[in-house]
């Protein structure tokens, strides 16, 4: 049943990204045309030389039927062939084999973040329930979620600076070459998103657990003489964890944009940055790329957190 | 159902349990509103030009001259700060309201009327969900380019699935009622059951919805303009401000990016903080759906 469940969302998941692809790749060739906007860019007295169009249309398969186009690009998908960056002529696999494990990194090690701030703040909030942690909990939550990252990201840097002194060193270096320069690098942006993601964590967290605790099997617990760290830690948190973890699943996407966001602030060279200089020089087979992979992480992570949160609440597996 | 017709009707006025008077929604939106005129009549409140350079003030620090400092090239960053603010309105607020109504009467339909068309609603909604909004607007710019209009459109289209998904499952839910059947049951065709008694139920989610998606587009719109994909130089947007020659000297002159940003924050604080409000207002159960 569980597994049927999962296969249907999976199907269900490849589904959406391609028509999620789709539309975006006939966006682009039926609403814009990309060859003369690549010759030409968008300013407005540019003039724009027919020929030298027609040449770009040709190198990229724009003549094509629709259809044919996007079958090809889905080949090449599956070869492996990503095409080439226009701009650049770099082939885009190459980029991405170096830019895919720094964003995953960023988002992970974010995520992570927005726990470590969350999880202690919601949880004290909701164990010790009054005016005071309700206020605590709700001016995080406006001040975290109102705040852009790109600007706790300026800020943060500003601040480091004129405090401390210290300055995150420039050029970024991978983990493999010098992992402490390399924490250094990565440790202010993965804070600021964390701090950001966190808003909406700390208040579900605290109402998951308020839920908790309401329920009979906690009393149980209690009045079985557990002690209240156990009650707590074994009872309470575990059942609070499922709809949590369900909950920043299906935030990824919010995610995802933050990370786009603080690699640009932070001139990080991961994927983000890649589609965010692709869409200002309207580098189109980038841009398509880009949003494949982004929809296809948001529909994997989806799928897996199904995983999880089954696992730690077995109830979740009877639906389907 | 016959007892509670039958309830004794007493002419005494009932007095109403008081709500205490909600003096934080009503700063805030003083607050926003100032913010709003501010920025509406910014332009004429400055005689000075947002793009005209001053090579002799170059970076100077805030001043009674110049209350948010200058930037690189001289230019007043009060000044620029307001022309960016009414560019930033400009766009957020129509891009945010069009996204609202266009994802409400979406949901309406799809909650109402179900079946096919909302299943093709559902499956819209996951796709454009797929995809972070900022990422969506970005391609919409990347092929139609940066213009206002254009800006718009982009906002307007990334807030809409959340409108979708609230308003549907409101329409869900209030188009079960007896008054809806019974509405039904008296020959009313469905546009008049969903204009006139599946709607004017759902507006407190409504409200809540614009509210928060008023946050989100300008979110959307500085965020675009930040990442040098919407309004672009030397136009100011409050987005832009931050980039470009921003980020090569915020170091030594912060107040370059402290302005603008801070208020880019106050905006979305003020949009969240009414959303908040109205949400416990009507229900606070709404919440839990609003939050990101």
């Amino acid at each position: 049943m569980f597994v049927q469940y999962l296969i249907r969302r999976a199907i269900g998941g490849i589904l959406v990204v391609l028509i999620a692809t789709f539309l975006v790749f006939a966006f682009i060739r039926i609403a814009g045309d990309p060859a003369a906007l690549i010759v030409g860019g968008t300013g407005e007295n540019i003039t724009i030389n027919p020929q030298r169009v027609e040449q770009v249309r040709q190198e990229l398969g724009l003549n094509k039927p629709l259809i044919v186009q996007f079958f090809d690009f889905l080949k090449g998908l599956v070869t492996g062939g990503l095409g080439k960056s226009y701009v650049t002529g770099r082939p885009i696999a190459d980029e991405l084999r170096v830019r895919l494990p720094l964003t995953i990194e960023i988002a992970f090690l974010s995520e992570f973040m927005a726990w470590v701030f969350a999880l202690p703040l919601g949880l004290f909030s909701a164990l010790r329930r009054g005016r005071f942690t309700e206020a605590l909990t709700r001016v995080f939550f406006f001040v975290a979620s109102a705040v852009p990252a790109y600007w706790l990201g300026l800020l943060a840097l500003i601040t480091v600076l004129l405090v401390f002194g210290w300055r995150p060193p420039l050029g970024l270096v991978p983990p493999t070459q010098d992992l402490f320069t390399h924490l250094q690098q990565i440790f202010l942006p993965i804070v600021v998103l964390g701090f950001v993601l966190a808003a909406g964590l700390v208040r579900f967290i605290r109402n998951a657990v308020l839920e908790v605790l309401q329920e009979p099997f906690v009393q149980v617990a209690r009045a079985k003489g557990l002690a209240e760290s156990t009650v707590i830690f074994r009872h309470v948190l575990r059942n609070a964890f499922a709809p949590t973890i369900a909950f920043s699943g299906l935030r990824v996407g919010f995610l995802l944009g933050g990370v786009v966001i603080v690699e640009t602030t932070f001139n990080l060279p991961g994927l983000g940055l890649f589609f965010v200089d692709a869409v200002a020089r309207r580098d189109f087979p980038v841009i398509q790329i880009a949003v494949l992979i982004l929809g296809t992480a948001f529909v994997v992570i989806n799928l897996l957190t199904d995983i999880v949160t089954s696992f730690l609440d077995p109830r979740l597996r009877e639906r389907g | 159902m016959a007892e509670a017709v039958a309830a004794p009707i007493t002419h005494e006025r009932t007095r109403a349990v008081r709500r205490p008077i909600p003096w934080i929604g009503i700063i805030v939106s003083l607050v926003l509103a100032l913010i709003v005129l501010t920025g509406l009549l910014g332009p004429t409140l400055s005689s000075r030009s947002p793009t005209a350079t001053n090579a002799v003030a170059r970076l100077k620090p805030p001043s009674a001259t110049y209350p948010f400092g200058t930037d690189e090239l001289g230019r007043d960053i009060f000044t620029r700060a307001l022309y960016g603010l009414r560019t930033t309105l400009l766009i957020a607020v129509p891009g945010g309201l069009i996204g609202t109504v266009v994802g409400t009467a979406l949901g309406l339909v799809g909650g109402y009327r179900r079946g096919l068309v909302d299943f093709l609603l559902q499956r819209g909604v996951e796709i454009v969900t797929a995809i972070p909004s900022l990422v969506v607007a970005s391609v919409v710019v990347a092929v139609l380019g940066a213009g206002r209009l254009q800006l718009i459109g982009a906002v307007a289209l990334s807030l809409t699935p959340v409108g979708v998904r609230v308003m549907r499952a409101s329409a869900l839910r209030v188009s079960e009622s007896l008054f809806c059947e019974a509405a039904r049951a008296l020959g009313a065709s469905h546009w008049r059951i969903m204009l006139r008694h599946v709607l004017p139920n759902c507006l407190g989610p409504v409200a809540v919805l614009a509210s928060l998606n008023l946050g989100a587009a300008i979110f959307v719109e500085t965020g675009l303009s930040f990442l040098g994909l919407g309004v672009q130089p030397p136009n100011p947007s409050l987005g832009n401000m931050l980039t470009g020659a921003a980020s090569l000297y915020f170091t030594r002159a912060p107040w370059m990016v402290i302005f603008p940003g801070l208020i880019v924050t106050l905006l979305i604080l003020c949009f969240n903080i009414i959303g908040d409000m109205l949400a416990d207002y009507f229900d606070p159960r709404l919440r839990a759906q609003t939050n990101q």
